[in-house]
């Protein structure tokens, strides 16, 4: 098991070191003489544990399963199977893409690099890889993003270096250096030239920009010079047809080491230095190890970052996760240490740094020591942390459910199959990566300068498309301004055909030796588009040349899209299982068909926020919950607010058309029973327990104001405390 | 006696509701019926107390609107007389030429960034876009320093889809505009689902309200009783009469079809009915402007929205007396080059370009600073996005030096280096 293969030496199981926490733990409150709360019970263990491995509360049957489960050891089956299982990538990708502020879409791109980084960090979640080898491979990327999905690291802050760098620090070393980017830090210690110092690693990570790549390639000949004089662009028109199709998926998808050197900025004001003064690299403290062979820049700061001797990076990962499932970090300010920052516990902390490193960074491991201490498995604290204190960790701290908990609970409360992944998504950031490497071979396979000719070749023929357009239009706007509207019409029509005619002459003098070229260099065969299949598809488009990589498979594409007997086969297996799945549920014959409707409606909408996209667009449920715009370090927010009660309570998302759907989960559960059983069903549901005396009481009155139906239990329970509080 | 015990009850009702605002709202909080926030340094006091900002999503080209030229940097664009001597803009904006009486070009605005995102940003908050903070839009820092109009309403709100807007940056996020994507639908999640009423829905939160006592007493943390909070404001929200703020039916017809039924005419017309109502601060975007291909046939379609949306403004906020209290700004990311490109199109601009200002005390029928023939280079007057931004700043009089610090402990001025231009003002 990769749980157990990936403890440290000596540590056979996390029972282990988590005896080892508690003993300190019990140390340090009997030494100050603070009562630790008391041992949760399993209901309150359950519900905590599966919000933090598996991000969401569990369903009606995981919880029947556990709690009937006899074994004495269940709780720490339980966590291994957690951590073991797929809803931990679902759980923990949230919390990294906030770190790191993954996004789905950047300007003049097409989202390559961003796709292929969230298949990284996904993967990276999925198979455990240590965290010195993640953040090691982060930044020292380099390369082309459908290779190596980390360059999107660096790619995330293409054309702003400095930036990325002040990030660099803070998410890896809790250092804070941003004040420094342009003058000396006013609190901390830090002058302008650190942070200089700092970049001067990484400002030779370069974004490569496709289109003077391919104006201006690195040997151009004679012929070839009238591209440098091209000053009325006549020259872009020309390459157009070329870049819309291989250009364009390829920008910003590279990056790439240039010898460009950092120099002091011109307004330098400090005395240390001179205004455009060169400076080299130097990191904030320590030694960066001795490597004479090592001449990348980048990788010397990966080094320097992610080595055992850097004492504030494990030092700040430790503290992330002690803050995931303790609700409060040990030393308060992690997120921005400085030499005085204070640990609660000196101790514990120094323990857990040497289990983080001695364990080789195994994070799952790492969870499983904390979650399987009684300190974890504790009534929750009853007072309230709140930053800058030192907390004392005498339970757990209570916690808001963070935007995504929230919603994946809702996901389980809605879906039958609440960790499914989402197909739909994962094969358009698919498609996006295999169109770029497509777009890469036909690049490379003809080479910028034969491109650039056919482009030279092409200008005049261009230039007179151009003015004869430029007329139509003209005719076209005078006849709109005299009210001509049949003219107008048929003007329109001419410029349409003169455009198709145009383009159809483009491809078939640009793009189609493209992809002739690409498809004999792979094996001989002639482009699976022809141009008439090209533009046979749909709806007209100016620019659909583009269209050509993800519509159609070149022979050769490493990832080929799923052919039509897959899909057919994929939809027919779901439907067996839906099929199965109602046979279980006794859904009755009659009402077969609209359960199906069910699950197709769910499967589509109603997926894990991993799943959603990076963030979730603006107006999403997790959106108004709080989840982060990633525009900043971990920038979600966990305040309570009034349009969030207007959603829980007046949204889609809790009506019939969501949680109380007939066929949810939820309501399957719920609607079969008895009315002295309702709050009992809904409490379980939603809490995985039996309701307490003073909540039976409550539902007592409650019945006697006329809130008696199901509908009326789940509202009100949902927008309890009860609910949105990890206790 | 008995008025005596009433204004008591008037005034505990209005703290009481003040209070729940601010902390469900996160409206900055002086209740009105106190005195007036004290000045802060190099605060002024100011008749302006409305701004309704109209972006221009996309970079609105100046040369086919405000800035309109000769020769072949205006392509077939022809420039129009307005209601103001000597005062001309482009064709496509004859509504608004009638208007012109009541507003201030600023022909000589220029920009450092050239990329829509960064363009969108350098306008909304005077800062460069970074990766380590984020900056508040003008909106956000009005609410900042100043009470709500209408402390049942938000302070701001922003009527658009964009999703670059930087809302309250590092300020709090209960001052984050609210948002409308659709001027009709008003506020989103206002109304029971179907078959619920405010009141099954009060019932129901009575249950949720006894249910959840037991966990607030063992867990007596603020924010546990800030999530109970919000359901109160979130009810009274329901029940205020100042919702009709949000609903367009109750406007006259001819009214609202003058103000052209896109959703941007009658974002327009929600704006004008929220600054009644006391919202202080209402951004209207209207997307479409990036005409790098076939700029002139696009800039018809564009304009009569704009047009219509803005005269009709114009009008309806001086008819009703609303003008002098209510700045009407038109600002855009960047402007778009005089060069005619291949395609019929315009390319970005950020060197020198337009926006406009109506109403708020702004001269009337005057052109501030200007370009040379061709549009390319500001000769007059030269004038910084932060200028701009703290030009609006002023007119509503706010603190354009006081530094406010970020939560990661940087300070801030709302303009940052800006400084207002007054002879905008009358």
């Amino acid at each position: 098991m990769v749980l157990l293969s990936a403890l440290p030496a000596g540590a056979e199981t996390p029972q282990q070191p988590a005896a080892q926490i508690d003993a300190i733990l019990q140390k340090h409150w009997k030494a100050h003489n603070l009562p630790p709360t008391a041992p949760a019970s399993d209901e309150v263990f359950l519900r905590r544990v599966f919000l933090d491995v598996a991000g969401r509360i569990p369903t009606v049957a995981e919880a029947r399963n556990f709690l009937a489960d006899p074994r004495s050891d269940k709780r720490a089956l339980l966590i291994a199977r957690l951590l073991d299982g797929e809803t931990y990538s679902a759980a923990f990708y949230p919390f990294w893409a906030d770190l790191l502020r993954l996004i789905d879409v950047q300007p003049n791109t097409q989202g390559v690099s961003n796709a292929a980084y969230e298949r990284y960090v996904k993967e990276s979640l999925r198979n455990n890889k240590p965290y010195d080898q993640f953040v090691r491979e982060l930044l020292s990327a380099k390369g082309q993003a459908f290779e190596d999905g980390a360059v999107g690291y660096y790619l995330r802050d293409r054309g702003m270096p400095l930036d990325n760098m002040a990030v660099t620090t803070h998410v890896f070393l809790g250092t804070r250096i941003e004040c420094a980017q342009c003058h000396d830090h006013p609190f901390d210690k830090w002058k302008q030239t650190d942070f200089y110092k700092m970049a001067a690693f990484t400002y030779g990570n370069e974004d490569r920009k496709f289109l003077n790549r391919l104006k201006f390639p690195e040997a151009m000949d004679a012929s070839q010079e009238l591209a440098r004089a091209d000053k009325d662009r006549r020259l872009n028109a020309s390459l157009s047809a070329y870049y819309n199709v291989v250009g364009q998926p390829l920008e910003s998808t590279e990056i790439h080491r240039s010898t460009k050197e950092i120099r002091l900025p011109h307004d330098f004001k400090e005395s240390d230095g001179r205004p455009h003064e060169v400076v080299s690299p130097a990191p904030l403290y320590g030694p960066v190890a001795d490597d004479p062979g090592l001449e990348d820049r980048a990788e010397k700061l990966a080094r320097w970052v992610t080595a055992a001797e850097n004492p504030r990076f494990t030092r700040v990962i430790v503290n992330r996760l002690w803050k995931k499932l303790f609700g409060a970090p040990l030393t308060d300010a992690y997120d921005a240490l400085t030499d005085e920052s204070k640990s609660a516990m000196p101790e514990l902390e120094g323990y857990l740094e040497r289990l983080m490193a001695g364990g080789g960074y195994d994070m799952k491991a790492f969870l499983g020591s904390l979650l399987n201490t009684r300190a974890y498995q504790s009534v929750a604290a009853r007072d309230e942390y709140s930053p800058g204190s030192l907390p004392q960790f005498q339970g757990p701290y209570l916690r808001r459910m963070t935007p995504e908990q929230i919603w994946d609970s809702f996901v389980a409360l809605v879906s039958h199959e609440p960790d499914s992944r989402n197909g739909a998504r994962e094969a358009m950031l698919q498609s996006k990566i295999r169109t770029a490497k497509t777009a890469s071979d036909a690049y490379e396979a003809m080479g910028a300068k034969r491109v650039l000719d056919l482009a030279l070749a092409r200008i005049d023929e261009d230039k007179q498309f151009t003015e004869q357009r430029a007329q139509l239009m003209m005719q076209m706007e005078k006849a709109a301004r005299e009210g001509d509207q049949t003219g107008v019409q048929s003007l329109k029509k001419a410029v349409f055909s003169l455009e198709a005619q145009w383009e159809k002459q483009r491809a078939d003098t640009i793009v189609m030796p493209i992809l002739d070229n690409l498809a004999k260099q792979r094996g001989g065969q002639a482009a699976t588009p022809t141009l008439d299949e090209l533009f046979s598809v749909p709806s007209y488009d100016y620019i659909r040349a583009r269209y050509v990589f993800t519509q159609f498979y070149m022979p050769g594409d490493a990832l080929a899209p799923a052919s039509k007997e897959q899909v057919r086969f994929e939809e027919e297996k779901r439907r067996s299982d839906w099929h199965t799945l109602a046979d279980r549920l006794e859904i009755p014959e009659n009402e077969r068909a609209a359960f199906e409707r069910h699950c197709q409606a769910t499967m589509k909408k109603w997926v894990r926020a991993a799943e959603v996209g990076n963030p979730a667009p603006r107006g999403h449920f997790l959106r108004e919950m709080g989840q982060s715009d990633r525009e900043l370090v971990e920038n979600a927010n966990m305040k309570a607010g009034m349009p969030q009660a207007l959603l829980l309570m007046n949204g889609e998302i809790t009506s019939s058309k969501g949680l109380l759907s007939k066929f949810s989960p939820l309501m399957l559960h719920v609607r079969r029973a008895s009315d002295p059983e309702i709050l009992e069903a809904v409490c379980f549901a939603l809490f995985s327990r039996k309701p307490t005396a003073g909540e039976s009481d409550a539902w007592q009155q409650a019945k006697r104001q006329g809130v008696s139906s199901v509908q009326d239990v789940v509202f009100a329970l949902l927008n309890t405390p009860q609910f949105i509080f990890i206790e | 006696m008995n008025t005596a015990s009433h204004t008591r009850n008037e005034i505990s009702r209005r703290l009481m509701m003040t209070r729940l605002t601010k902390a469900l709202l996160g409206v900055t909080i002086v209740p009105s019926y106190l005195p007036s926030k004290c000045l802060a340094s190099g605060e002024t006091k100011a008749a302006v107390k409305n701004v309704i900002y109209l972006f221009m999503e996309g970079g609105q080209s100046q040369l086919d609107t405000w800035d309109p030229k000769d020769g072949d940097v205006a392509g077939p664009t022809k420039k129009i007389r307005t209601s103001a001597e000597g005062l001309f803009v482009s064709e496509y904006l004859p509504l608004t030429a009638k208007q012109m009486h009541h507003g201030t070009v600023i022909r000589s605005l220029a920009s450092t960034q050239g990329a829509h995102a960064q363009g969108y940003y350098f306008m909304h908050t005077s800062y460069q876009m970074r990766g380590t903070i984020k900056h508040p839009s003008l909106g956000a820092w009005l609410t900042h320093f100043r009470e709500a109009g209408n402390p049942s309403l938000p302070s701001s709100v922003y009527i658009g889809n964009s999703s670059n807007h930087p809302g309250e940056g590092f300020l709090p996020p209960q001052l984050s505009p609210f948002l409308v994507s659709n001027p009709d639908n008003g506020l989103q999640n206002i109304r029971p689902q179907d078959g619920l009423t405010v009141e099954s829905l009060n019932t129901r939160l009575q249950f949720a309200q006894q249910f959840g006592n037991t966990f607030r007493a063992a867990f007596p943390h603020r924010n546990v009783r800030a999530q109970a909070d919000m359901y109160d404001g979130a009810m009274r929200l329901m029940k205020s009469a100042d919702l009709v703020a949000f609903d367009l039916s109750r406007e006259d017809d001819e009214l609202r079809k003058a103000y052209g039924k896109d959703s941007f005419g009658q974002g327009c017309l929600l704006a004008r009915r929220l600054v009644e109502h006391g919202v202080r601060f209402v951004e209207v975007g209207l997307n479409g402007w990036d005409t790098h291909i076939n700029n002139f046939s696009s800039m018809s379609g564009l304009c009569q929205q704009l047009d219509q949306g803005l005269a009709t403004l114009i009008a309806d906020l001086s008819n009703r007396g609303l003008l002098e209290e209510t700045l009407v700004v038109v600002a855009t990311e960047f402007g778009r080059t005089p060069h005619i490109n291949v395609n019929q199109g315009r390319d970005h601009y950020p060197q020198a370009f337009s926006a406009a200002m109506f109403g708020g005390g702004v001269k009337g029928g005057f052109a501030f600073g200007a370009t040379d023939k061709t549009g390319s280079e500001i000769i007059e007057r030269r004038v910084s996005v932060p200028d701009l931004n703290a030009t609006i700043a002023h007119a509503l009089g706010l603190p354009l030096e006081q530094k406010v610090i970020s939560s990661s402990g940087r300070p801030f001025t709302l303009a940052d280096k800006g400084q207002p231009i007054m002879d905008v003002f009358a």
